[in-house]
């Protein structure tokens, strides 16, 4: 008898275990520097209390980066959530084409982000770029991307949107291609118009699916940082310097370990925060069958 | 059946701690390495056989060709003595390779030898992390701290007791590179440089070349960085850090204001080309390189590379100064370092001493790379009197350290740079407000370097 209850324990100890170390522990451990004002070079670490935070919550660029951070999330998440949305219900009719369109739309997805991120520097380069070229062609003003800090984040966003949107395109077709299609038919006995169907069927059941999505997609959001570091190093002034680079900033080009483990526990209770808020605010419109 | 599943699912959870528990060992491993290859070089086990090498950690930031040729130097020390063998590594870029080594410290797993760009020596000296390499130039008696050519030795001199804790080694500063077959073309004398900002001016508005209305050849550019705003801040006797080590140097003193009208003016008046704020350098140098811009501003450390690449003939001369003011330009690139932690400092200063010393060593590398010969020795070897005489480029180049300016030391120059950086690109990319922006970054550095 004994036995049996020691028994899943036992199955759960490994998982557990890669937990503490990998997760729990690290994130204790954040904790702890956060309240130092430690640089990883100095054999020391001095105990300043909360003085990282306080300094922290008084810098303006801090700030700035948490709205550049939001900024961000809010297109990027917007952004993806519809445009996949629409290419899945689009790619959902398993015709040569559609099987086409959707390896077509994933590839993106399996580039490495540098080469992406160099493809992209061109093509908005503000002089030579094809970006540019076309906006001509088509007798709009010439945008400067990258090169200004009133287009630079929007630039990020396209190249961060083309980049995964293939990805959950993929999960939100499996999702219909789930839904049992004797629904359909019961509803097209009944008259009910295609988009009627959409609001009424499609969505209700893909729900489940979309509502994790959109949790992942927010933190994953919330941590953007290679597509930064690679394509503005955060500037110009500033404008694309989002939380993430900035920890990395401050902990490693700084070297202010101490300062960017207070912002990145600051990070971590934002995220904390949000799915929290997702879960009370959406989970009750969420359709499980 | 239920038995099966049983014993296999117990056999899964037996590899996996076992996979947990042989991760656990690979970390200690290199720990246990090295106090091993330390006994096998003392004197007392040395006699048993002198087949086991001390091994020595280099890493450096040199990447392609330049990296390459890191590679050749230590292979060519390792060729030459059969007691010490040095890997070198290379770490990624000055910043990559920053980040590396201040987690590998934090890890226990520094190298014992590491290149540092100069302006991160500070942090590390501070936390006296690097050793004093003063005690072993003495021991040797090969070398002493005034060989080395002074205007280099801005970032070696660290701590109250004025430890000697970096030599110069990839040393470069910023220099003006320009087109004599475009001068020629212009009308303009092409043994003649520009001396002054007037002059640059003048001969970028006579360079460029306007053709329905769109620019296909720019007169001027350098790229929008804190290199290049530093060397005309010192032309006009401006500080980057003041001397209270307290504010910027260039705010009460109007010197900041001067320069940043002086770039806007380049700019508006399209004869100086943009170039992007991420690898504005290297698109600067390529477009100097495709003859789409005449007159640049870059490293010594390129020489190299556009005496290559350029189907034209090269010109170089000092940066352009202010008329008011006199020529002036800090130096850059990184320096050398013993890490205090290193278990093998004897065999390491072996290596240094010979890379100094040794005509196969930095010798080599300076001449083929372009970085700055940074001892009076190497200065006055037949080589590099060989070389100036060919490529007069490199000779300008050490001719201009007369006139090195280093003034921003401080262990949050990092900080303040990213600042100052942003303060530009607010006022070239955005068209931002001089006086504004000058404002704010007054106060950013005053709450920088009160830290």
């Amino acid at each position: 008898m004994k036995k049996k209850k020691a028994y899943p324990y036992l199955l759960i100890g490994p998982a557990i275990l890669f937990m503490l170390v990998f997760v729990i522990y690290p994130m204790f451990y954040l904790g702890y520097i956060s309240l130092t004002n430690w640089n990883l070079i100095n054999p020391t670490k001095k105990f300043v209390g909360f003085n990282n935070y306080i300094t922290l919550f008084h810098r303006e660029e801090f700030y700035k980066s948490l709205f550049n951070t939001c900024t961000y999330t809010f297109f990027t998440v917007i952004s993806i959530m519809v445009i996949a949305l629409l290419l899945a219900v689009w790619f959902n009719r398993n015709t040569k084409f559609d099987t086409f369109g959707q390896m077509a739309i994933f590839t993106p997805h399996i580039i490495a982000l540098v080469s992406v991120a160099m493809v992209w520097l061109w093509l908005m380069d503000p002089d030579a770029g094809l970006l540019n070229y076309i906006l001509k062609v088509f007798g709009f003003p010439p945008s400067k991307w990258l090169q200004s800090s009133k287009t630079s984040m929007m630039s990020i966003i396209i190249v961060s949107v083309w980049k995964s949107v293939g990805y959950y395109t993929l999960i939100i077709l499996a999702a219909l291609q789930s839904i049992p299609k004797d629904i359909y038919e019961a509803a097209d006995l009944d008259n009910a118009p295609k988009i009627r169907q959409f609001f009424k069927i499609t969505l209700p059941m893909i729900s489940p699916q979309l509502f994790f999505l959109l949790i992942v997609m927010t933190i994953d959001s919330f941590k953007v940082f290679e597509t930064v570091r690679v394509m503005t190093s955060g500037g110009p002034n500033f404008s694309t310097n989002v939380l993430v680079y900035y920890i990395y900033d401050n902990a490693f080009i700084n070297m202010k370990l101490g300062y960017a483990a207070a912002a990145g526990m600051v990070l971590l209770v934002i995220i904390g925060l949000i799915t929290i808020v997702y879960f009370k605010l959406l989970a009750k419109k969420v359709h499980y069958q | 059946m239920r038995k099966i599943k049983k014993t296999l699912c117990i056999l899964l959870i037996a590899t996996m701690v076992l996979g947990l528990a042989a991760c656990g060992g690979d970390t200690e491993q290199p720990a246990a390495e090295n106090p091993a290859e330390t006994e096998n070089t003392s004197p007392n086990t040395e006699t048993s056989k002198n087949t086991e090498k001390t091994v020595i950690n280099f890493w450096h930031c040199m990447g392609g060709d330049n990296g390459e040729r890191i590679e050749r130097m230590v292979d060519r020390f390792n060729k030459s003595q059969d007691k010490i063998e040095v890997k070198a590594t290379y770490q990624g870029s000055y910043e990559e390779g920053n980040a590396k080594l201040q987690t590998a410290i934090a890890g226990g797993t520094a190298p014992d030898i590491a290149q540092i760009e100069r302006a991160f020596v500070e942090p590390y000296a501070n936390a006296s992390r690097l050793e004093d390499l003063k005690p072993y130039m003495e021991k040797s008696g090969t070398i002493s701290p005034d060989d080395f050519v002074e205007g280099l030795m801005g970032y070696s001199y660290y701590n109250d007791d004025g430890k000697l804790v970096s030599i110069p080694f990839c040393r470069s500063t910023p220099i003006f590179y320009y087109n004599k077959d475009a001068f020629k073309e212009a009308g303009l004398d092409p043994e003649t440089a520009p001396e002054t900002w007037e002059d640059v001016i003048e001969y970028a508005n006579k360079l460029t070349k306007v053709e329905d209305g769109k620019t296909v050849r720019y007169g001027y550019t350098f790229p929008v960085a804190t290199w290049y705003f530093k060397a005309n801040v010192a032309q006009l006797d401006g500080r980057t850090i003041n001397e209270d080590k307290t504010a910027i140097g260039f705010y009460d003193n109007g010197v900041g204001k001067k320069v940043l009208e002086y770039w806007t003016g380049l700019r508006d008046s399209g004869v100086y080309m943009l170039p992007p704020t991420k690898d504005g350098a290297l698109v600067a140098r390529q477009a100097f390189i495709n003859g789409e811009t005449c007159m640049f501003e870059e490293s010594t450390s390129i020489i190299g590379t556009l005496t290559e690449n350029c189907n034209f003939e090269l010109g170089a001369a000092f940066l352009p100064y202010a008329s008011e003011g006199h020529p002036a330009m800090p130096t850059g690139g990184s320096n050398i370092a013993i890490m205090a932690d290193s278990k093998n400092k004897e065999a390491a200063w072996t290596f240094l001493e010979w890379l100094i010393n040794n005509p196969e060593g930095c010798l080599q590398f300076v001449i083929e790379s372009g970085y700055l010969p940074f001892t009076k020795q190497m200065v006055e070897s037949p080589e590099i009197q060989e070389l100036w005489a060919n490529n007069p480029v490199y000779r300008v180049a050490y001719d201009q350290l007369q006139y090195a300016v280093d003034t921003e030391q401080h262990q949050y120059w990092a900080e303040l740079k990213s600042e100052i950086l942003a303060a530009e690109q607010a006022v070239m990319n955005d068209n931002a407000d001089i006086d504004k922006t000058l404002d704010n970054l007054y106060s950013r550095s005053l709450e920088i370097l009160a830290q």
